[in-house]
């Protein structure tokens, strides 16, 4: 190959590119309807890419709405998640309120003869080994020491001390407590005893009272604290003694191991109660 | 400077071959065409295809409406009549008029190949190609005649002759 020839052949590129560049400038002098081919070109070469970007942007976009959605959702759920949780327990509070005040009712009920100046409270603990119970309830609520406190089946015990917010029962359980009681047909009366146990132990009843297994004894008020008429125990032993006096023993007729709502006895009417009597 | 004379001196003809007054085929015959064919036929090979660029730049300028195709065509012709002259080898006139008349159908060829994208392209009549194929073929024989006659040789041995 001569070297005239070698510089007779232009590279192919250049010789491309140089119809390529006059192609372009024919083309900005050619007009299709209302705008230059050229430009008709560029915007057909172009229009991919814009297309692509504008979806682009609006998929950002999009994707963008969407986190602000989903984090206010997020917050708009934190938020209702809390005021379910607050209503919840507001429920279960005013379900055990309502219970509270179904129990209280209950009570009521069953002794017609306690006046307005009563109040009801609620057991928070329990310490039936030493035979005591603790109150949600003070002196600011009107409780004073030595209150009979009663349940809706029967006696509980009365108030032996009285704080600001809360107060102590010692029940009829409670090993030493006594109640002043009666039963029988002939309403023998007699003193019921706690023994610290889940029994009461029935003293000083004659040889020949007619007390029987099932007799339930009511108080009778003589010893000044509980008013008479407050169902106390149920006889469920009865034997004979060495000594004068027959042994006998009862249950409480209040469950003093489920025991939740009291009433707090401020006053007690002095007719009879046919309900509490028997 | 006579070279660039002669260049447009062709291009004024070509003008002058497209008036009304002569017939319609006449405009396809390319004068320009043997600056075409002339500088390989003659060992020339060096700018070919900026000689055909440059003619097909002025053609546009002077006859066409849009600038480009023209020179598209003109430099892709060159190339090729170039590249032909130099596969062949011979340089006759009968040479000469062959790749002139090749040319023009490739000049025509690729005008219409160029016009294509621009939504412009249009088949020129087959007797207007016809013509001017012939025509230029013709031309370019005609060229290598007269240069083989050397007629400025002729001219000074004519003056040298009278002078004695």
């Amino acid at each position: 190959m001569t070297r005239s020839s070698q510089a007779f052949r232009p590279r192919a590129l250049q010789v491309l590119l140089v119809w390529v560049l006059l192609e372009l400038a024919a083309a900005a002098q050619v007009r299709t309807g209302h705008e230059i081919l050229l430009v008709s070109w560029l915007r057909t070469a172009v229009s991919p890419v814009v297309m692509t970007a504008q979806a682009a942007v609006r998929s950002a976009d999009d994707l963008l709405w969407g986190l602000r959605d989903f984090r206010r959702l997020s917050v708009e759920n934190g938020r209702l998640r809390r005021t379910v949780a607050t209503t919840q327990a507001r429920l279960h509070l005013l379900a055990a309120e309502l219970e509270q005040h179904r129990m209280a009712s209950r009570i009521v009920s069953s002794f017609p003869r306690l006046d307005l100046s009563s109040s009801v409270a609620t057991c928070i603990r329990r310490s039936l080994g030493d035979g005591r119970l603790a109150i949600d309830a003070g002196a600011p609520r009107g409780v004073r020491r030595n209150m009979p406190v009663i349940a809706d089946a029967g006696l509980v015990g009365r108030v032996v001390r009285v704080g600001r917010r809360w107060s102590w029962i010692e029940t009829i359980s409670r090993s030493g407590a006594a109640v002043a009681v009666a039963g029988g047909p002939d309403r023998t009366p007699c003193l019921a005893v706690g023994t610290g146990g889940r029994t009461l132990r029935v003293e000083y009843v004659p040889r020949r009272a007619p007390m029987v297994q099932g007799v339930e004894l009511l108080t009778t008020g003589v010893d000044g604290l509980y008013p008479a008429g407050i169902p106390v125990a149920k006889v469920v032993r009865v034997r004979e003694g060495p000594g004068a006096f027959l042994v006998v023993e009862a249950v409480p007729a209040v469950d003093l191991a489920r025991l939740q709502v009291v009433v707090l006895v401020g006053g007690w009417s002095g007719a009879p109660d046919g309900a509490a009597t028997p | 400077m006579k070279l660039a004379v002669a260049v447009v001196l062709s291009f004024v003809v070509q003008w002058i071959l497209g008036m009304p007054v002569f017939p319609a085929w006449a405009q396809g015959v390319l004068l320009p065409m043997v600056w075409v064919v002339g500088p390989p036929m003659r060992h020339r090979t060096q700018h070919v295809f900026l000689t055909g660029l440059g003619l097909g730049l002025a053609w546009d300028l002077l006859f066409e409406p849009i600038i480009g195709p023209g020179a598209i065509a003109w430099s892709a012709a060159a190339l090729i009549v170039a590249w032909t002259v130099r596969r062949v080898g011979k340089h006759s006139a009968l040479s000469w008029g062959l790749l002139g008349a090749g040319g023009t159908v490739l000049v025509a060829g690729f005008r219409f190949l160029a016009l294509i994208p621009l939504g412009r392209a249009a088949p020129p009549p087959l007797v207007q190609i016809a013509a001017g194929t012939a025509g230029t073929g013709l031309l370019c024989a005609v060229a290598a005649l007269l240069l083989g006659m050397d007629l400025p040789g002729r001219v000074r041995r004519y003056r040298r002759g009278r002078l004695r």
